[in-house]
């Protein structure tokens, strides 16, 4: 936590990462435009009271952020992948980096994310089709239009092979952008019987937004 | 709970959705009952919109409210791992298919009760300690560690990462996700022993660049 004297930029900082003026800021903080810009030329350092809910403010905001959702990731001990609407791919966990890294220790961050998804057709809505994973921007996907997507995959590798249900999510984040969250969790499974070697994508399902929760 | 904290939330929803569908700001103005200005500031994150219109911005736009409570059940209800959502007083908001057939009960049967009632007992309570720290105001980024569950005819070895998930509408709740793994097997026991627990203190605030 900052101390006393670093008020001024830690509250400018966040309400700028915020993409917020003073006058909105002020009214979330329950203080005047005024106020926000003492503190923020550090002619005025917020009482304890208002300092504690800044911080809580701040905290909360900050597990809505692109770089919260990144060393989530990081940190999962599942397979988890974030990718960008680019699809560039922005973090991954171990595990991924295990199963989806091209195994020369090269990293999966910056890799382009349908490049390691085998191309397979996409239908929604009884319309709308996409044949790879690489249009996931053209269905909305990153505009909250689809509520997830459900990949059933195969994965046959050197070490072993396993059934994987995996998930992508679109996570809304404090940045104004949408990322995709995938988590897989896989079943081990007999090795490919004609020994074929790589992953099989068996079906896609997606949901969009609109359909509500019951079905 | 204020929502304006969502204004960028707000900002992108509303100027995507407009984009999409190729309404102009007057005719989503239209829609809500507000001024073209009003949509304007909103896209701008100047402001975020009042409960009222969140509300029939939620119908319009067709429930699409990414981070909402409602969503992250929904979410956590449709996992294809094994995951767990839980409020603030640690009862169970939701339960993935996979975590409903491991405690072999339906998840009908676990929602609204004490996520402790279907764990073995535990000691010491290192998760109850860190809800007292602050783990529903943003007081850290995780909590994992190993769990054995011993339920007496059969042990279950995982890893256990608690991940807070801030909501506009619900403050922040927490979700759950077990990996399982090969481990030992303690007939006869029944308890949970934990080992390697670790709480990571929400550090994101002061990295604002």
């Amino acid at each position: 936590m900052p101390d006393d004297n670093k008020w001024a930029g830690f509250v400018r900082a966040h309400r700028l990462a915020q993409n917020m003026n003073q006058t909105a800021f002020a009214q979330l903080m329950g203080v005047s435009q005024q106020t926000v810009s003492r503190w923020e030329s550090g002619s005025q350092i917020p009482e304890p009271a208002m300092q504690d809910k800044l911080r809580a403010q701040l905290s909360i905001t900050a597990l809505n952020s692109v770089a919260y959702w990144r060393s989530r990731v990081q940190n999962a001990a599942s397979i988890d992948v974030l990718i960008a609407s680019d699809m560039t791919v922005l973090a991954a966990s171990k595990r991924a980096e295990k199963l989806l890294g091209a195994g020369d220790g090269s990293a999966l961050e910056g890799a382009k994310f349908h490049t390691l998804v085998p191309d397979h057709e996409m239908t929604m809505d009884g319309h709308a089709k996409i044949r790879s994973i690489e249009e996931l921007n053209e269905i909305g996907f990153f505009d909250g239009l689809i509520r997830s997507i459900r990949l059933q995959m195969e994965w046959h590798l050197a070490k072993g092979s396993c059934a994987c249900n995996t998930d992508l999510w679109p996570v809304m984040t404090s940045d104004q952008v949408i990322v995709g969250h995938f988590v897989g969790s896989p079943v081990p499974i007999p090795a490919d019987e004609n020994g074929y070697q790589g992953i099989r994508v068996l079906s896609v399902s997606v949901r969009l937004n609109k359909d509500g929760t019951d079905d | 709970m204020t929502d304006a904290r969502f204004v960028n939330y707000w900002a992108s929803f509303v100027s995507s959705y407009r984009n999409l569908h190729n309404l102009t700001q007057d005719q989503l103005a239209e829609r809500l009952n507000v001024s073209q200005q009003t949509v304007s500031r909103w896209e701008a994150g100047q402001q975020a919109p009042d409960p009222r219109s969140q509300a029939t911005l939620r119908q319009v736009l067709g429930e699409a409210d990414l981070s909402s409570k409602k969503n992250w059940i929904e979410r956590v209800r449709r996992a294809s791992g094994h995951e767990v959502l839980v409020d603030s007083r640690l009862y169970l908001l939701s339960v993935s298919a996979a975590m409903a057939q491991t405690s072999d009960k339906p998840p009908e049967q676990m929602i609204g009760k004490p996520y402790a009632k279907f764990l073995p007992p535990s000691r010491p309570l290192l998760v109850e300690k860190a809800v007292e720290d602050g783990f529903f105001e943003g007081a850290f980024s995780r909590l994992s560690y190993g769990a054995q569950l011993n339920y007496g005819h059969v042990t279950l070895n995982s890893h256990v990462d608690v991940w807070p998930v801030a909501t506009p509408d619900a403050g922040v709740l927490m979700h759950v996700v077990m990996t399982f793994r090969k481990g030992p097997q303690n007939p006869g026991q029944n308890n949970l022993v934990v080992s390697d627990f670790v709480a990571v203190p929400n550090d994101f605030v002061g990295q604002a660049d």
